[in-house]
């Protein structure tokens, strides 16, 4: 059997078996066994080689369209990889078909098809100072065509990687082929022996190594997500920038768009446990079932939310959100304090949410508790603002206009790093600072006067944009504030100053039209994706590969024309050329001194005869003969007019001289 | 300091390029092409399962590498080089390869390299002519660097695969185009020879360091016809380059003050007494001067080379035997060179030819000077020119008032037209330099 069909046929088949695509695989084989076994063969001129690369290349795009855009996928890069032997087919098939059984690299490079097609024009028309050091690089191996087939066995047994069949056969292949393929092309002077010993040593160490490689993978892995895990994706524990310092970093990207009524707070995540830097929550339970229940008749809210979801994402939904529709595929897991996590397949997300605006829930023990490190202000404050003995009500509206009244909003951070020191210099020194200070700080005063409250936070919906009918919500709406547990309901006690949406929107960025712009587009995609159907998306690949069809057919139906003129002007140019100014009245003085001593002899040409001659007067004449009858361009009208009226004159003197003679 | 900064990356880049060039084999270049393919698809190992063709790869790879560590081959290279290449046309050269082992070796590369060294800023300011450029053009882009550095250098020489190489010499053609006049270093060489595996190439160094000297394009042109007489010239042929008599006796005479005392006759003086004076017959001949002007200003560096090419086809054309050739331009100070009638042989001119740079503004008047001195000696002039100024029409109007046949060669982009010249003299070519070949055949 031929040595590249071997390893072709192999390297097909186990892509066929490992990634289960038997008619594909089968397929390519037989045209691969026909271009192998047949006679016929093409002589393909590069630009047809050009052509089949070309025609890779929109396979390529056609499929990362289909991947990305019309039924996008959770894995896209992994389907290309999937079909490469497919992809790369024409290619392959041209070289076998091909009668010089090579590949040009411009084919698959573009590059090599500019240079060639540089050096060829240039030559001609520059001197040879200027274009001769077009190829720069000191290291030329002329390498202009390649023979593809080992690549390509190469390239297939690369793509039945994508299949992620765990299991030992998938080593078994890519050792084996690659072994037979350096075994064809080693050098003679390697020594059978010792390259089988390298080439098993390398097996070995490689069959332990891949393994150690997997193990380490799944190591970082864990470590990488540990470290980078916030709270998108933990609802357990909530991360503030108390005691961070410098400046608020503060982002304009568009998180998520929503459709409602008026301006909102949206909960992601609430806590109660207070730990500095952190927030955490007592009970680490997710459960699916939704806590939430709908309690009387009272008619549901709507609202509806337009998002990119991740792998693993927490939802921010109203309070009260009873059912979410629209998130199918998703699966929904609920903490005890109100949290919804989400997990599928990432993906542009449409879902509807249905909330009563009530968050109910008993509060826990640790909704009371105090840091002892907070306990003298907070005691301090609670008596000066009288707190002991209100009603609940207005105990929180008391802490909401102290603070209004006597607190700014900044986005400066501060300069101290311990958060309990820099929540201690924000309440008593600074009185400045942002939205998580002011939620920490209201969260703790509550608790002093004895309502049970947590930390909140999630995004603060107000920005709306009447041409799309919908609010936006951007990182900087990311917002903190405090839940009270206020006649059997939690009510958000939000003692942030209202400036603070006001200065964010200053410190917007100068790229925000743009980003703006660009979330747009995408955003009107993703909706026209959701839009589509499996039977819209056949209908739109069935129209774009009838436009492809009439496309490549009035190509080539052109391209028979153009060659049709070109030899038609050829064969006129040609024709032209061999009979052009054989009319010629030159002729008729030749004739005329045919039969006297000063005829033309076989081996003159006429400029040595009319010099023979001497007669000044044919001299114009016979230079406006040769320009008829061998310049392409040929003669004007005055001029043809002038040489057969001078010619005829000359021949008609002559003849008359002669009859006088 | 930021251009400084950019070359050194470009310099990085373009030594990586070249060691991975020449230390991989093809099939070690798609080894390499494949490992990194299957790490990019393999980055999550739950995802695929190419992360083990990856790490198979690397561990062929390293073996490669750590067998090209041992080498036992030994070799020596010989190179027989022509005295003279020409721009534009090949350069045949053969290197014999002697294997001093005993056994047989496959697959070999010969790696000839033409020297080169890594340009500075101010080199390609002064290549690209940057200095004119506005402010946002005068970056040099790598690729602008590759092609200079690729000038510099005059040539590329390919890669030659060897047959086997066993213990009788092996002789080697190779040729390559020279792309620019002057010296061409060739560096050492390499003999590339791949691992066991066929992957990774040990480079073995062969010092063969070794030049040739180019010589500027030469193309056909007729003999030019200009009407010019024949010129006394003091000394004859054989001083005609430089100050004194004739060589040719005719009488003796008495000594006059002020005759140079090599011309006594001691023989007479012996016999009678009284200093005595050979006198020489005066001599006349057909002496040309070929004057090329090596003031670029704004033109491009490849119309001076064209110029330079027009001059080395001019000389090469004249008649070696009927007359005198002084080759007059502009570098550090004025040079003239005096060829034909067996003072020097014209192929010299074609090295100085070939050596010839360009010069500064004020060239062009030293060179007027340096002309208008022998004006007496020449019977006609070639002007081989880039500009067509009013100094150099005055020029040519000067000289031909000393009734002197002048021809002028000027070299333009192809933005002049005859009618654009002023005060053309007789024998006035106009040449485009993106068609000299067929602008001079056509003469």
């Amino acid at each position: 059997m031929n040595k590249d069909l071997l390893f072709l046929s192999f390297s097909l088949l186990s892509w066929g078996w490992l990634s289960q695509t038997w008619l594909a695989a089968s397929g390519l084989l037989c045209a691969i066994a026909v271009g192998k076994y047949s006679s016929w063969r093409w002589r393909i001129s590069s630009r047809q080689f050009y052509r089949c690369g070309d025609l890779s290349a929109l396979l390529v795009i056609l499929l990362l369209v289909d991947v990305y855009i019309l039924q996008p996928t959770e894995l896209a890069i992994f389907v290309l990889l999937k079909w490469l032997p497919v992809l790369f087919a024409p290619a392959l098939l041209a070289q076998l078909f091909s009668s010089d059984q090579k590949l040009p690299l411009g084919a698959l490079f573009y590059s090599f098809r500019k240079q060639k097609a540089g050096q060829s024009g240039e030559t001609d028309f520059k001197p040879p100072y200027t274009t001769l050091y077009n190829r720069e690089s000191t290291v030329v191996r002329l390498l202009r065509e390649i023979d593809f087939v080992l690549p390509y066995a190469g390239l297939t047994v690369l793509s039945a990687g994508a299949a992620n069949v765990q299991t030992p056969a998938y080593f078994i292949i890519a050792a084996t082929l690659f072994t037979g393929i350096l075994w064809s092309v080693r050098p003679k002077h390697s020594p059978a022996p010792v390259w089988l010993l390298a080439v098993g040593l390398a097996i070995v160490i490689s069959h332990f190594g891949h393994h150690g490689l997997r193990q380490l993978d799944a190591l970082v892995e864990e470590k990488v997500v540990g470290w980078l895990g916030d709270s998108q994706t933990d609802p357990f524990k909530g991360q503030t920038s108390i005691g961070d310092v410098g400046k608020l970093k503060l982002s304009d990207k568009i998180e998520f768009r929503l459709k409602a009524d008026k301006p909102l707070l949206l909960h992601q995540a609430s806590y109660d446990i207070y730990l500095g830097h952190h927030w955490a929550v007592s009970t680490r339970l997710l459960t699916s079932e939704n806590p939430a229940t709908q309690t009387g008749n009272s008619k549901l809210k709507q609202l509806e939310i337009m998002q990119p979801l991740n792998r693993q994402t927490v939802l921010a939904l109203p309070d009260g959100t009873i059912k979410i529709t629209g998130l199918d595929d998703a699966n929904l897991q609920y903490t005890e304090l109100g949290a919804v996590k989400a997990s599928l397949p990432p993906r542009f997300a449409r879902y509807q949410v249905f909330y009563t605006d009530k968050r109910t829930g008993a509060p826990g023990k640790y909704d009371l508790q105090i840091p002892k490190q907070h306990l003298d202000w907070l005691q301090q404050l609670s008596s000066e603002l009288k707190l002991a003995g209100q009603r609940p009500e207005a105990i929180a509206e008391q802490i909401k206009s102290y603070f209004r009244t006597n607190f700014f909003y900044s986005l400066y951070l501060g300069t101290q790093t311990d958060a309990d020191l820099a929540l201690r210099n924000f309440m008593l020194k600074r009185k400045a600072g942002h939205c998580e200070y002011f939620a920490a700080a209201t969260v703790l005063l509550l608790r002093q006067a004895g309502i049970p409250a947590r930390l909140a936070n999630g995004y603060s919906v107000d920005e709306y944009d009447s041409r799309q009918d919908l609010y936006i919500v951007r990182s900087r709406h990311a917002h903190a504030w405090a839940i009270a547990y206020i006649d059997g309901v939690w009510q958000a006690v939000d003692s942030t100053p209202s400036q603070w949406l006001r200065m964010e929107t200053e410190h917007a960025g100068l790229w925000r039209p743009l980003t703006d712009g660009w979330s747009n587009c995408v955003f009107q995609l993703r909706q026209w994706q959701l839009q589509q159907t499996r039977q819209k998306n056949i209908q739109l690949e069935l129209l774009a590969a009838l436009l492809l069809s009439i496309y490549l057919a009035w190509r080539i139906y052109s391209a028979k024309r153009k060659l049709n003129r070109n030899m038609r002007h050829t064969k006129t140019a040609v024709f032209k050329l061999a009979y052009q100014g054989l009319d010629s009245e030159f002729y008729l003085i030749e004739q005329c001194l045919q039969n006297t001593a000063q005829a033309r002899q076989h081996n003159e040409s006429i400029q040595q005869w009319v010099g023979r001659l001497q007669i000044p007067a044919l001299h114009p004449l016979y230079k406006l003969h040769y320009r008829l009858r061998f310049d392409p361009i040929g003669l004007s009208g005055e001029q043809r007019q002038l040489l057969r009226q001078q010619a005829s004159a000359w021949a008609g003197d002559f003849e008359g001289e002669a009859a006088k003679h | 300091m930021r251009q400084g900064f950019v070359l050194r990356q470009y310099r990085k880049v373009y030594r990586f390029d070249n060691w991975m060039r020449r230390h991989f084999t093809f099939t070690g270049h798609l080894v390499v092409a494949f490992m990194i393919a299957a790490a990019v698809f393999g980055v999550n190992t739950k995802q695929s399962t190419t992360y083990q063709l990856f790490v198979f790869l690397l561990a062929l790879l390293v073996f490669a590498l750590l067998n090209s560590t041992f080498n036992r081959l030994k070799v020596t290279l010989t190179r027989q080089l022509p005295r003279y290449g020409m721009v534009g046309e090949p350069l045949r050269y053969s290197v014999t390869l002697a294997n001093l082992t005993s056994r047989t070796y496959d697959r070999l590369a010969l790696c000839e390299q033409l020297a080169e060294t890594l340009p500075n800023s101010a080199q390609l300011k002064k290549f690209y002519q940057l200095h004119k450029q506005p402010w946002f053009k005068q970056g040099v882009s790598f690729r602008r660097w590759l092609r200079y550095l690729a000038y510099q250098r005059g040539g590329v020489i390919a890669e030659t695969a060897l047959p086997e190489l066993a213990q009788t010499p092996l002789q080697v053609k190779i040729s390559f185009i020279p792309t620019r006049r002057g010296t061409i270093t060739f560096a050492d060489s390499y003999l590339a020879k791949p691992d066991l595996l066929g992957l990774f190439r040990r480079l073995i160094e062969l010092k063969a360091r070794q030049s040739c000297l180019v010589l500027p394009k030469h193309y056909p042109v007729k003999p030019l016809a200009l009407a010019g007489k024949r010129k006394y010239q003091a000394g004859g042929v054989s001083l005609a380059n430089s100050v004194g008599n004739s060589s040719e006796f005719m009488s003796l005479r008495d000594y006059q003050r002020g005759d140079p005392l090599n011309s006594i006759h001691w023989k007479s003086f012996a016999r009678h007494g009284k200093l005595i004076v050979k006198e020489y017959q005066d001599e006349y001949f057909v002496r040309r001067a070929l004057l090329l002007d090596t003031f670029v200003g704004d033109a491009a560096a490849e119309q001076f080379e064209a110029a330079v090419s027009v001059a080395a086809s001019i000389a090469v054309n004249e008649r070696q035997n009927e007359a005198l050739l002084d080759l007059m331009f502009v570098g550090l100070q004025t040079y003239c060179f005096t060829a034909g009638r067996g003072v020097d042989q014209i192929p010299h001119l074609q090295e100085i030819l070939a050596a010839v740079q360009s010069s500064e503004e004020d060239s062009f008047a030293r060179l007027q000077l340096a002309v208008l001195a022998r004006v007496g000696l020449c019977s006609s002039l070639v002007c081989v020119l880039m500009h067509w100024d009013e100094a150099r029409q005055d020029f040519i109007k000067q000289l031909a008032a000393h009734d002197l046949p002048v021809a002028v060669f000027l070299l333009h982009d192809g933005s002049l037209s005859r009618q654009q010249c002023a005060n053309k003299p007789e024998h006035f070519y106009l040449l485009d330099y993106h068609h000299l070949s067929e602008q001079l055949a056509g003469l």
